[in-house]
């Protein structure tokens, strides 16, 4: 008997031991949590909010990893030595892991203070799960009248972003000026001038299109400006009620087969499948392609690599000359749950200061957003400007604010790289792309889909 | 001798690692698979309710799916054969007391095994590129025309990442072969020879009945590795090009990710359905050839 006690004791006490470490860890959890509650009250007051950065606080602000370049880091490192009690804690995550990661970490509740979103992004991971900025300092400053920065910014009319720029060209194609010059050629503006140009830089052993299809986000760019030359309003509104299909619109089907073309027609690289934005920022910043499929954001990031290229933009050239644009290329958002919204909110409207703004918008080559920036545009991006955005040949993409909400596209981009490895053809990519589109749907709880 | 052993150890003892096991294994597998037949989802997730087997039906109406278990299927196939066969060659040949750099080997084939999954990715991304290494040293001795895109031909892609994942655990393999050689007596191979075997046939009579419990635990721990294929795709190729390197786990890990936790919940239980009874079929042919045997 006295030694089956003793085994149970002793059981006990090994039982208990393993489990020691598990509550101790508890009291602190309780007092951060009650610390959050408290902090999360003095939301808006901005005399609290200048209080807030007055005490030692670390803040996590996550971005995809493409987007934490020089200007992000000089601006951290100035922030943080304004205000030294204050130090941010980046998380730059891999672009393709990106959305699924800060999804994952949001339903999780472990988010970062600070997390890079846009209107989508927002939508898929649940609005609500950001904070509404109300009467803040910069919102004052807004260019009025920009209707590109409601569409994008606001979920549901309620402001949840500090957005990077006003309207935003999502691609076209960029070309080398001087390369262009030189063989005394003007930027395509039909697909047959196109391969015109491209034939002559072929001739010469140029690379005539760069492509870089490893990243899936690059690949979808091409169709995704060409679909706002041809794709309607009511096109989507019959989509999205399902009364039509994506593979019913013959020109989606068709600007895909032609972005796989010219991959498989000798217009790229030849290693398009292993090659990656960095990789197209060394090629183009070498001058060893003429174009490349991207946003204008990549002509900034050439400039920095190497001050003596210089790329002009043109749109697709599929149908039209309408470039290809989104509402809004990222903004700056505050998780709701985070313990230090105040500190955050001190970060946003510091970020949102002419002198900082101007500095990323010029890296960036983004247009400006507020009244006081009075941002000096290189020419490149005048010019852009003046063809495109001022003259009113822009329209929105498939990517953005037309689907859906809350669809996910990854599944649209990796099809699209099924293309390129001859699995399916543009119209087969679409009726992939339909089932998925539906199966979103439906689990969003869209009547039409149910 | 069961009596004494249960006075000695008494089952109490069992306790703490049950509980354990219980807790952190048992329960959460048992609700994973329950959640397969639920609506689980991110956006929604304190709502969930039991939809059949709803899920499964998406999941085999996709032929991605199919696609994905093939690719598994193909990865654990070509992994196992591979693993174990050279395992076994490279513990024969680092057993070989006639092999002088016998003890420097053992060490360096075992290292990959230390190496993270992410770093090999990195190597491996570099030295696969078709400017990369690789293709570079086949061009110059010659052999240019068997160049490729290693990583991102959809015919070699899944061949690519199982050979990849072969380099790096038949060091594994090999040390658990080789243990089981160093017990074997000498005097059974000095035995067979004055009886007139060769090398052949000492191999097939004496070093292969006698490595069958070795045998059975490389296999099985292949076989299951093999299926639980996830990181070595993942930094790889990421299931590219077009979902051609898709296996079930990155279905899962994909699923997951979206917020869609009840479809990457039937996934999971396909596959470990899957693996049971795979598992159950090679230890039911191990045990009847006597490889089970103590």
């Amino acid at each position: 008997m006295f030694k089956k006690l003793m085994a149970i004791t002793v059981a006990m006490v090994m039982l208990a031991t393993l489990f020691a470490g598990c509550g101790a860890k508890e009291e602190p959890m309780n007092d951060t949590t009650e610390k959050a509650a408290a902090e999360t009250k003095n939301d808006g007051a901005k005399e609290e909010v200048e209080q807030a950065v007055a005490e030692e606080i670390t803040l996590t602000y996550a971005m995809p990893q493409s987007q934490y370049k020089d200007v992000m880091r000089s601006l951290i490192e100035r922030y943080q030595t304004e205000f030294p009690n204050v130090t941010i804690d980046i998380q730059a995550i891999p672009d393709a892991q990106f959305d699924d990661l800060m999804q994952t970490k949001l339903n999780l509740e472990e988010a970062p203070d600070l997390i890079t979103t846009d209107k989508r992004k927002r939508s898929n991971w649940g609005v609500d799960k950001f904070v509404v900025f109300e009467n803040e300092d910069w919102q004052a400053r807004l260019i009025d009248g920009v209707d590109e920065y409601e569409k994008g910014a606001k979920d549901g009319g309620e402001l949840r972003t500090l957005i990077f720029q006003g309207p935003a060209l999502e691609g076209g194609i960029l070309y080398n000026t001087k390369m262009f010059e030189k063989y005394g050629l003007e930027p395509p503006k039909t697909m047959d001038e196109f391969y015109a140009v491209s034939e002559v830089f072929k001739a010469d052993g140029i690379i005539p299109l760069y492509a870089s299809d490893k990243d899936l986000w690059t690949i979808q760019i091409f169709a995704a400006s060409a679909c706002a030359q041809f794709m309607t309003d009511e096109d989507y509104e019959l989509i999205n009620s399902n009364q039509m299909k994506w593979a019913d619109v013959p020109e989606l089907a068709d600007a895909l087969d032609t972005m796989a073309n010219l991959r498989l027609n000798g217009y790229t690289n030849e290693d398009f499948l292993a090659a990656t934005y960095d990789s197209a920022l060394g090629i183009m910043a070498e001058e060893k392609a003429a174009m490349y499929v991207m946003g204008t954001w990549f002509i900034a990031d050439v400039a920095n690599a190497n001050p003596d290229v210089e790329l002009g933009y043109t749109a697709i050239p599929f149908m039209e000359d309408v470039a290809g644009a989104f509402p809004g290329r990222g903004g700056l958002s505050i998780w709701k749950g985070s313990e230090n919204v105040d500190q955050a909110k001190h970060f946003v409207n510091w970020f949102s200061q002419p002198e900082n703004f101007n500095e990323f918008q010029l890296s960036w080559g983004f247009y400006p957003a507020f009244v006081d920036q009075n941002l000096q545009m290189p020419e490149w991006q005048t010019k852009v400007y003046d063809d495109y955005i001022a003259s009113g040949k822009i329209s929105y993409t498939i990517t953005n604010s037309n689907v859906l909400p809350g669809t996910i596209m990854g599944e649209y981009f990796s099809i699209q790289q099924e293309i390129l490895v001859g699995l399916v053809d543009g119209k087969g990519a679409l009726e992939k792309w339909d089932i998925e589109y539906a199966m979103q749907a439906k689990n969003t709880g869209v009547e039409a889909f149910q | 001798m069961i009596n004494t052993f249960k006075k000695v150890y008494p089952m109490y003892f069992v306790l703490p690692a049950l509980i354990l096991y219980v807790l952190f294994f048992v329960v959460p597998s048992a609700t994973g698979m329950m959640y397969a037949f639920t609506d689980w989802n991110a956006r929604d997730m304190h709502n969930w309710q039991f939809i059949g087997i709803e899920n499964f039906k998406y999941i085999f109406s996709t032929p991605d799916l199919l696609k994905g278990l093939w690719n598994t299927l193909y990865f654990a196939l070509f992994t196992v054969v591979f693993k174990n066969v050279i395992g076994l060659g490279l513990a024969l040949l680092v057993n070989n007391d006639s092999f002088l750099g016998k003890y420097y080997s053992r060490g360096i084939f075992f290292l990959p095994n230390f190496l993270n999954m992410v770093v090999i990715g990195v190597i491996f991304i570099s030295f696969l590129h078709p400017s990369g290494p690789l293709n570079l040293f086949l061009e110059a001795i010659g052999l240019g025309f068997l160049a490729q895109d290693w990583l991102n031909n959809i015919k070699f892609a899944m061949t690519t990442v199982a050979t990849v994942e072969v380099w790096r655990k038949v060091g594994y393999h090999m040390i658990i072969y080789l243990a089981a050689l160093k017990s074997i007596p000498a005097e059974y191979y000095n035995v067979a020879q004055i009886d007139g075997a060769n090398a052949w046939h000492r191999f097939r009579y004496i070093t292969i009945p006698l490595i069958s419990q070795g045998l059975a635990i490389n296999v099985i721990l292949s076989i299951i590795g093999g299926l639980k294929v996830f990181d070595q795709v993942y930094v790889l190729t990421n299931g590219g090009p077009g979902n051609s390197t898709n296996v079930v786990l990155t279905f899962v890990g994909k699923m997951f990710g979206t917020g869609q936790w009840g479809i990457a919940s039937a996934y999971n239980f396909v596959l470990t359905l899957i693996i049971f009874v795979l598992c159950l079929g090679v230890l039911y042919l191990l045990d009847k050839r006597g490889g089970l045997e103590e």
